[in-house]
């Protein structure tokens, strides 16, 4: 099997995938896991199923393949399918309430305690609210990419932005000045 | 200026505002400690948000993705197969059944309905009155020597 080192443009393993190169795929996976499965566990607050959704999130992609049409960078179109697969998700579930995460998480220093509340408050924010947050929060991505990501105007993201961080800081005032 | 919208100062803090309007909100953050306390309360937020803890796939949970893409992967030539092969059965049956009318067809050619035997008078439906068979020819001939009589 092939092995692609970490400089390979993520957008010709998807041309390579593309033509029936499985390694590149696989590469393709190791590069984005941690990332849309730390995005995944945030958005649904539950690790068992944020893997599920990051698997389903990859078949999507594997499937679609052919669809990517490069508008996009790799990242933000992988992170729209994972978007779209949790927001189908919470439809089937109905489980909107946010869950505890278990040992999946990396312990969090001194700022432990804080940290888990920041995580309960994300967690009872809308799920429109927390999608736009940890968009830019978590993936440091612009507006653009999430406008891109969310299928949403750049104008929407703006405002959703600022009322998440509104709706957060209420929820967090004993920690902020 | 006037004090910018929260929502213009939250686009600020993530560096999402035109060069120009930037430079003014800079500006005006220097002579307004309302503003600038707000920016504040912002990066405070955002470095408080970074401290939630990240959820890390397990070695386990990796390997299990892997083993879940081949498998989507097996499935996606399974299906292609599966369409070739119904692609090949359909062509098979439809050539089949091509090949038995042609076969049909060519053996109505080959054998056509018998000729009639010179002793059956067959009169030509044709303006021309010609003979379509010896018979007839005999009988045409006979007649008109008949007539010249």
């Amino acid at each position: 099997m092939v092995q692609y080192s970490p400089e390979a443009d993520d957008i010709e393993l998807l041309r390579r995938a593309g033509d029936g190169d499985s390694a590149a795929f696989h590469a393709l996976v190791d590069r984005h896991a941690q990332r849309l499965y730390r995005l995944a566990v945030s958005l649904i607050g539950n690790a068992a199923d944020a893997e599920d959704v990051v698997q389903e999130t990859f078949i999507g992609a594997f499937r679609g393949l052919r669809s990517f049409q490069g508008r996009a960078s790799v990242k933000t179109w992988l992170t729209r399918i994972l978007v779209m697969r949790a927001g189908q998700w919470r439809r089937d579930r109905r489980r909107r309430r946010f869950e505890p995460m278990g040992d999946s998480i990396a312990a969090a220093g001194p700022n432990a305690e804080a940290g888990l509340d920041v995580q309960a408050a994300i967690g009872r924010l809308s799920p429109e609210h927390r999608e736009v947050l940890l968009l830019r929060e978590f993936e440091r991505m612009s507006y653009e990419e999430i406008a891109e990501a969310l299928g949403i105007p750049r104008g929407t993201v703006e405002s959703r932005l600022y009322r998440a961080r509104s709706e957060l800081r209420e929820k967090l005032k004993a920690y902020l000045p | 200026m006037n004090c910018p919208t929260s929502e213009q100062l939250s686009a600020f803090h993530d560096g999402e505002i035109d060069e120009i309007r930037w430079l003014e909100i800079e500006r005006h953050l220097r002579q307004c400690p309302l503003c600038a306390a707000e920016l504040e309360r912002l990066r405070t937020m955002s470095r408080l948000v970074e401290t939630a803890p990240a959820a890390r796939l397990s070695p386990i949970g990796l390997h299990r993705l892997h083993r879940r893409v081949n498998q989507a992967m097996e499935e996606g030539l399974l299906r292609f197969v599966r369409v070739l092969n119904t692609i090949a059965a359909c062509l098979l049956i439809a050539g089949s059944a091509w090949l038995m009318v042609k076969t049909r067809a060519d053996q109505t050619v080959e054998s056509p309905m018998p000729a009639a035997p010179p002793w059956v008078d067959v009169v030509s439906d044709s303006p021309s009155g010609a003979a379509s068979t010896p018979a007839a020819a005999w009988y045409l001939a006979e007649d008109s020597s008949r007539g010249d009589d």
